[in-house]
């Protein structure tokens, strides 16, 4: 569904932030999904494996944390929590 | 091995999506509908915890520009059960003012800007307006009236300010009300012009059987009170809903669902409210009605156009009704002290009925909230008429198909501001 | 309605509640906080008719919006909206298909368009719920409103230099 567009985002932000690092190569992304994001954690890994095929991505490991409080505010979001990546 | 280091993501970290409805379709035959409604009310309940009871119209007011007022009406009703507080009289005439208003000025906007282009053909209001510049400057005159009635009513326009449990911070006057007469006839008379304009545009088949879930109150159309009643034989009060509906989880996605418990989808909104109270309606709706051959109930979405417009003139003549026999009432407010308890209210959005729970602590703290908004309960609806209304159509052109399901959904009046990336639709096809 | 003295008018346009969506908001409090002569400061919820109906009255409008474009978050885009058309994705996230771009060609066809308008679109990040504007974009905000203040003194200016 809006899967495509939503990795789109993901992958812009993590260029982005390894521009913004001045880093090389990501080696993991970890993702946190919150209780109500539309996506279960299975899913979105499948279509992670699927969107960074071909690019420099490829290889990286992919760490969704699932939160499970339904009453979070950010409970229907998905956030990108953190980059890890190789100095370049 | 390389050295590595872990960012971590601040300002970027909301990853988002765009693209509100999935189809795929396999032949012409759907496979899987999705839909994929953001809903701030989430947002809204866990930050309303620990806030004091006085703060909910205040800050429900705020989770939709479009219809503030429909979530400041379920707070404070769900305020003042929770605390035995009732309000009557003028100040209760003076909320089912505001509530024309909203009806008006949401309505309004609908049927002129975001439904009428896609009967006539047009992409949207702007090449409409080309067209037809008369009717659409009408719309906007009448959604100006409406806005005019929020102002006045609710303090201010956007997020009126006005409202709070047990009734206003300031009545309007009684000067400043009548001042309004004029416009409200003249509105009035355009708005029964605005229903014959749109009973003439040309409306697919598709009759479903509907479960229609409305208020229904013994003696007038519903705003803010009655009971939940519907078709099929539903008939609770507002402290029931939590026993007769239900969130459910969606396969493969973490969303919610409303849905009746032991049912299926239900349908809010303009078309149950007149299906279950077309009798209420004032004479020259009922007449009007009648002269248009619409039909009740009417079970075809697309002429929920037809029955906003007819609402449209409900709200107009209510609002006359007020606004002549207006008093200025004695005081502005009811007293209200805080106690422990829970409440519960369901009022009548524009879009359709909108719930609101709170539990409060001694202090008149609030502990839990929950807001089940229209949008969200028409949702499932939305996804089995789509499953019907997809398959005579799967043959036809990428755009087209999308055109004409997003003109489906929009007979909905999906909360826009609500339901951010409302109309974008992707469509899969496999042989 | 735009009051008789005040004929120029700053209109900040957006969501408080979402992230980047308040920086036009914002940037009109700074306007709002010491304005130009004969100029009138309001915050409205980007909703195209409600748009057009602010800014009924006034002679010279400057309009400050977010944007979603894609370009890098803080950057800050003019666009003369009399002189040339306004795509109708031009504004921020709140009510998409129906903001401020679609107000502007929606007046334009109708003939109701300000004799002068500008609207300023600077690039947001973050839309979340009860998110404060992101740095890049918090950044802007200081550049944006003086770029609006000079907008607002060449209109003054040529309106003085006329006889």
């Amino acid at each position: 569904m809006h899967e495509f567009s939503l990795l789109k985002d993901l992958l812009r932000k993590i260029d982005r932030v390894r521009a913004e690092q001045q880093a090389g190569k990501v080696v993991s992304v970890t993702v946190r999904l919150g209780a109500l994001a539309h996506i279960s954690a299975s899913h979105f890994r499948e279509h992670f494996d699927e969107a960074v095929r071909g690019t420099p991505l490829s290889g990286a490991r992919l760490e969704v944390i699932e939160s499970k409080d339904e009453s979070d505010p950010r409970a229907q979001e998905i956030l990108l929590e953190s980059v890890e990546v190789e100095d370049a | 091995m390389a050295k590595t280091r872990t960012i971590k993501v601040d300002y970027l970290a909301r990853v988002e999506g765009e693209g509100a409805l999935y189809l795929k379709l396999a032949g012409n035959r759907v496979e899987d509908v999705k839909l994929k409604i953001f809903e701030p009310p989430r947002f809204f309940e866990a930050f309303m915890r620990g806030r004091g009871f006085a703060e909910a119209p205040d800050i429900t007011a705020r989770i939709c520009g479009i219809c503030p007022v429909a979530y400041q009406m379920s707070s404070v009703h769900a305020m003042e059960d929770a605390l035995g507080v009732k309000v009557g009289g003028m100040l209760r005439e003076l909320r089912r003012l505001l509530y024309c208003g909203e009806w008006i000025e949401s309505h309004g906007l609908h049927v002129y800007m975001l439904h009428a282009p896609d009967f006539l053909g047009y992409q949207d209001a702007i090449r409409l307006a080309k067209d037809h510049p008369d009717e659409v400057k009408r719309g906007l005159r009448l959604k100006k009236i409406g806005n005019e009635l929020v102002t006045l009513v609710g303090g201010r326009e956007i997020h009126p300010v006005n409202v709070r449990v047990g009734g206003f911070y300031k009545a309007p006057r009684k000067a400043d009300l009548l001042k309004l007469k004029d416009d409200l006839e003249w509105a009035r008379d355009a708005a029964v012009e605005t229903a014959r304009w749109v009973n003439a545009f040309k409306f697919p088949e598709f009759e479903q059987d509907y479960e229609f879930v409305s208020l229904c109150h013994p003696g007038e159309y519903p705003f803010n009170e009655g009971r939940l009643v519907s078709n099929r034989g539903l008939d609770i009060g507002a402290e029931e809903y939590g026993a007769h509906f239900q969130e459910q989880h969606v396969a493969h996605s973490n969303a919610l669902h409303s849905v009746r418990t032991g049912g299926g989808a239900y349908f809010v909104g303009p078309q149950a409210r007149f299906a279950l109270n077309f009798e209420k309606l004032p004479a020259i709706c009922r007449d009007l009605a009648k002269e248009l051959g619409l039909e009740t109930p009417c079970r075809n979405p697309f002429k929920s156009i037809v029955v906003r417009s007819i609402e449209i003139v409900f709200a107009f003549e209510e609002a006359l009704r007020i606004v002549k026999a207006y008093e200025e009432p004695d005081r502005p407010h009811v007293e209200v002290a805080p106690r422990a308890g829970i409440g519960h209210a369901a009022t009548e959005a524009p879009r359709g009925m909108l719930y609101h729970r709170y539990e409060l602590d001694e202090k008149g703290l609030i502990v839990s909230a929950k807001i089940v908004p229209p949008t969200s309960q028409n949702q499932k609806q939305i996804e089995d008429d789509l499953a019907k209304f997809v398959p005579p159509r799967a043959h036809k052109k990428q755009d087209e198909l999308t055109w004409e399901c997003e003109q489906a959904i929009r007979n909905y009046d999906p909360c826009i501001s609500c339901a951010t990336h409302f109309l974008k639709l992707n469509v899969e096809r496999t042989p | 309605m735009i009051h008789s003295e005040s004929r120029l008018l700053v209109l900040g346009i957006g969501n408080a509640q979402r992230g980047d969506d308040a920086v036009g908001i914002e940037v009109a409090r700074r306007i709002a906080a010491s304005p130009p002569p004969h100029t009138a400061v309001r915050i409205v919820f980007a909703e195209a008719s409600a748009i057009m109906e602010s800014w009924r009255g006034a002679q010279g409008v400057v309009a400050i919006d977010a944007l979603q474009s894609g370009a890098p978050p803080g950057t800050i885009r003019r666009i003369d909206a009399v002189a040339e058309s306004v795509p109708a994705d031009f504004g921020g996230t709140s009510t998409h298909a129906f903001g401020l771009g679609q107000a502007v060609e929606l007046a334009r066809a109708l003939g109701e368009l300000p004799p002068r308008l500008v609207l300023f679109g600077i690039e947001g990040a973050d839309f979340g719920h009860g998110a404060p504007l992101s740095p890049p974009v918090a950044g802007a905000v200081r550049e944006a409103a003086a770029r609006v203040r000079r907008e607002l003194a060449e209109w003054a200016a040529a309106r003085a230099a006329k006889p």
